[in-house]
């Protein structure tokens, strides 16, 4: 991956609340880019990178690494300085006293221990937006007081997911941080000046039960470092009593000895302050690149899916450009009929069925034809051909009037006046529904014919 | 000429239901409906398209106006069985220019270049002899064919209309448009697969590529659900107070806002919805998400640094355990825990009476705290299931509704409380996601895809 896993989650994020993009162009993306499919980070980093150019300037990765850049660095500035002027402070000898070792060895060892207990447990609830122990962090504080301030408007949503990891992993920095300028300190001390450090407590413990807790300190170097392990002699000889202002004798007389207790602080610096602080840093690392990846994935999941889904279509391809509806002109309606006509004919309908007609509205007729259907066009004609005067012509309403009607329409109104009467299905008692009527009327109205009447 | 894909064309009389049938067919709430014969005027394609690449196409066709003079025309000559097809081809090309038969040229196109035939009629109304020769040019064409009954009214002539169109088609099937539900139309899909051998596969693959589609369909609407129970549930909005409290004003401006808020989100969501379906033209008729009766929880608070007054206690005790817990250390233990105890008494303490000093204090300028008014999340516990009944119904409708019915989707709310029952366990673990999210938390991802897939579940069984 090219850039920073955080870099492509927010820029992520902000792609995808910013961009609407459609299963189609995602699919394309996913289909020119395959031999990615199944590595779904890389296929949406790839995404990414290739809609970078939408991010308005500066983007919210940019601005937000701005904030943590500053953060860091101020963090680490103070952490440092912390450092360096806790470690003069503990280190501080003016030859009138030695310096009490127990802390110094507090601070680079116990409090280390106790913090990185703490980091293990806030570890454990890393993943909740709510964590109390997350807040005791002087980062999170620092990072609080920084937006709190920051003119610019972060609105990005902030995944506890990943700022709770990214705390805990900035806080051990700062702590490694910390203890590094304490080290420089004592090293720089013990290089620069000549200190006895001696051991002082109001509380009953004996140089073999102190030496006894040194040595368990000191069991992670013993073996490899046995120099920088106390011996007993030493914490016996150390063991520093204020009587007023005077130093015990014994202290007096072991000076040169007092000076070897740099390196027991020091591997405690190393091993406790740093080492330790150093593989629970390699840990968070993993831990808080394990969360970016989850919340990549997490936040991708629709694109991914997109991406990985076939695409399916099922529409037109060009827009529909429909018949816009023509001038309508007024038709001459009918509503009685005459009783008697010397020519009916049924488009369509069958010799019975007109008589049926013919009977229900009391028409006397000479000539019955039946046209359209399954005659042929010149048995139409010759119809068309014996007509000289009114015709009444049946039409079933149901059937819309085809442009093979209207031929035979505009033949027989050239030849007579005609009545049109559309007929409606036996179970509307053969009265045609508005609808129908009006899709006949239209229809004929179209053709402007005077001679064409309608029976309503 | 040759194109791999199976190719259908929906033919036959004007106004019988050819685009309705396309529409739902092709799931394409464009096609142009119309009561009006003869509103379509050229062929239009629709096709079943799987990354670019077609299964099937679908072709709209205008109706048949002057079959009787096609058919004469065709008989003019003696044909032989085996040379119908180029004689029908003929006609084409001799009257391609000829606008007396562009209706017959467009239906019959997509025919000649290998289309199989579904020919449509409406079973609701009487068979006529008038269909005869339109059918016969079908035969003529010599493609492998099927008849659709459509039922585009209430009155049944089915039987007659299947002994006319038994001896001309393959097969008949009855298909209404208007009502025809998922399943339906995968049946139709597999009697259309049996057609012509070669087609079997790839009409096959598409009812699978049908069903995928349905499948996605439904996945991103469960989602888009989802996301708007969580938006919805979880809605706060805020207001900084300038004076010591909220006036009356504010607080109902606020209200209003925050009721015009869910609204957008709710309405969002259905647009959406429509989208997913392809149901964008839809109209809906429906009654505001009604929130006249439903307590709009509000509170007046203050943060300092972003933490509430219990956060900032919180990490003042531990802040001050820590702190104690290091005397402690010094003093080997020897202290009984008092250092941890006494600096978690003393950091709890002074978060607790230092919270408002400090809120009030200003450096560069800027207050350090931050008093609101805040409305929402509603507490209502019936809210939710308001809202994912609503939502849920609007699904299933535009979900079922076939693309040919364009009629609006009425949405009244009491009817919907009423008929669209939850199971006792589907609620309990709705509940579960609702209670967390009315109380101010966010939902864990597990949980969250749990609920999803709860309503993915619950649209499966009412999607048909």
């Amino acid at each position: 991956m090219s850039s920073s896993l955080l870099k492509t989650y927010i820029d992520l994020y902000q792609l995808i609340k910013t961009q609407d993009q459609t299963h189609e162009e995602s699919r394309r993306f996913g289909l020119a880019h395959s031999n990615l499919l199944t590595n779904p980070i890389e296929l949406l980093d790839a995404w990414r990178r290739s809609q970078l150019h939408l991010l308005p300037h500066p983007s919210y990765s940019k601005r937000i690494e701005d904030i943590l850049f500053r953060v860091t660095t101020l963090s680490f500035i103070l952490s440092f300085l912390f450092g360096i002027f806790s470690g003069m402070g503990l280190l501080y000898y003016n030859g009138d006293a030695p310096i009490n070792l127990l802390y110094f060895l507090t601070l680079v060892s116990f409090v280390p221990i106790i913090t990185m207990v703490f980091t293990l447990l806030a570890i454990l609830s890393a993943n909740k937006s709510k964590n109390i122990l997350i807040s005791i962090s002087p980062t999170y504080w620092i990072e609080k007081i920084v937006r709190h301030f920051s003119t610019k408007e972060i609105e990005i949503y902030y995944n506890p997911l990943i700022s709770n990891w990214l705390l805990l992993k900035r806080s051990l920095l700062l702590g490694i941080i910390f203890s590094f300028a304490i080290l420089i300190v004592l090293l720089v001390s013990v290089l620069t000046k000549d200190i006895a450090f001696s051991w002082s407590t109001t509380l009953q413990i004996t140089p073999q039960e102190f030496h006894t807790l040194l040595l368990a300190i000191a069991l992670p170097w013993q073996e490899l470092v046995p120099q920088a392990v106390p011996s007993l002699e030493l914490i016996q000889k150390s063991q520093y009593f204020r009587l007023g202002n005077m130093l015990n004798s014994q202290l007096l007389d072991n000076t040169m000895l007092l000076g070897e207790w740099w390196k027991f602080l020091a591997m405690s610096t190393i091993v406790y302050a740093l080492l330790l602080r150093i593989a629970l840093f390699g840990f968070i690392s993993w831990g808080y690149k394990r969360a970016l990846y989850h919340s990549i994935l997490l936040l991708g999941k629709d694109i991914l899916y997109q991406m990985q889904e076939p695409l399916v279509s099922t529409q037109a391809l060009t827009k529909e450009t429909p018949l816009s509806p023509s001038q309508e002109a007024e038709v001459p309606t009918t509503k009685s009929l005459q009783q008697s006509y010397p020519y009916v004919i049924g488009w369509a309908i069958d010799e019975s069925t007109i008589q049926l007609h013919n009977q229900r509205e009391a028409i006397e007729t000479a000539i019955i034809y039946q046209a359209g259907g399954n005659n042929s066009l010149e048995e139409d004609q010759e119809i068309i051909d014996t007509i000289h005067t009114t015709a009444l012509l049946y039409v079933k309403s149901w059937e819309p009037p085809t442009m093979d009607f209207i031929d035979f329409l505009m033949d027989l109104s050239s030849k007579s006046s005609v009545i049109l009467y559309p007929l409606g299905t036996i179970e509307n008692h053969y009265m045609p529904t508005d609808e129908e009527f009006a899709i006949w009327e239209r229809k004929v109205s179209l053709l402007k014919n005077d001679t064409i009447r309608m029976k309503r | 000429m040759s194109q791999e894909y199976p190719r259908f064309a929906v033919v036959g009389h004007p106004n019988k239901g050819k685009s309705s049938i396309v529409s739902t067919l092709a799931h394409d709430e464009s096609v142009h409906i119309s009561t009006l014969p003869g509103t379509t005027t050229k062929q239009r394609s629709y096709p079943l398209k799987v990354d670019g690449v077609t299964l099937y196409a679908l072709y709209d066709t205008p109706g048949f106006q002057r079959a009787r003079a096609i058919l004469s025309w065709l008989k003019q000559e003696e044909t032989p069985a085996h040379k119908r097809v180029d004689r029908v081809k003929k006609f084409i090309y001799e009257h391609r220019d000829n606008p007396r038969y562009q209706d017959e040229i467009e239906l019959l196109e997509p025919i000649i270049n290998g289309a199989g035939i579904i020919y449509v009629v409406d079973g609701s109304k009487p068979y006529g002899v008038e269909y005869e020769a339109e059918m016969q040019i079908l035969l003529w064409t010599g493609q492998p064919s099927m008849a659709l009954i459509n039922l585009i009214d209430t009155t049944d002539y089915v039987a007659e209309w299947k002994m006319a169109l038994g001896q001309h088609f393959q097969m008949v099937r009855l298909f209404n448009p208007m009502q025809a539900n998922f399943a339906q139309h995968i049946t139709l899909l597999e009697s259309m697969a049996q057609l012509k051998e070669e087609w079997t596969e790839l009409v096959k693959e598409s009812i699978k590529i049908f069903k995928l589609y349905q499948q996605q369909k439904i996945t991103y609407s469960s989602e888009l659900i989802t996301t708007l129970i969580i938006d919805s549930l979880s809605l706060t909005l805020t207001s900084s107070i300038k004076g010591t409290q909220a006036t009356k004003a504010q607080e109902l401006q606020l209200t209003q806002e925050y009721k015009q808020k869910l609204r957008l989100l709710e309405e969002e969501a259905h647009h959406t919805l429509a989208k997913i379906w392809n149901h964008l033209l839809l109209e809906k008729s429906s009654q505001l998400l009604l929130l006249e009766n439903i307590d709009l929880f509000s509170k007046e608070s203050e943060t300092l640094f972003g933490l509430s007054k219990q956060e900032l206690i919180a990490t003042g005790v531990a802040g001050g355990a820590l702190t104690g817990s290091g005397v402690d250390l010094m003093l080997a233990g020897s202290s009984l825990m008092l250092g941890s105890t006494l600096g978690a008494v003393i950091g709890g303490a002074g978060a607790l009476f230092g919270y408002k000093e400090v809120a009030q204090l200003k450096i560069l300028g800027h207050k350090l705290g931050h008093k609101y008014i805040q409305v929402g999340p509603i507490q209502h516990a019936n809210f939710p299931y308001i809202l994912l009944k609503r939502v849920l119904y609007y699904t299933q409708e535009i979900a079922n509704r076939p693309h040919a019915n364009r009629a609006k989707i009425t949405m009244d709310s009491s009817l919907i409380q009423k008929e669209f029952t939850l199971e006792t366990k589907t609620k309990k673990t709705l509940d579960k996601m609702h209670i967390l999210l009315q109380k101010g938390d966010r939902p864990k991802e597990k949980l969250v895809e749990e609920y999803k897939q709860l309503i993915y579940q619950i649209l499966i069984d009412r999607v048909e």
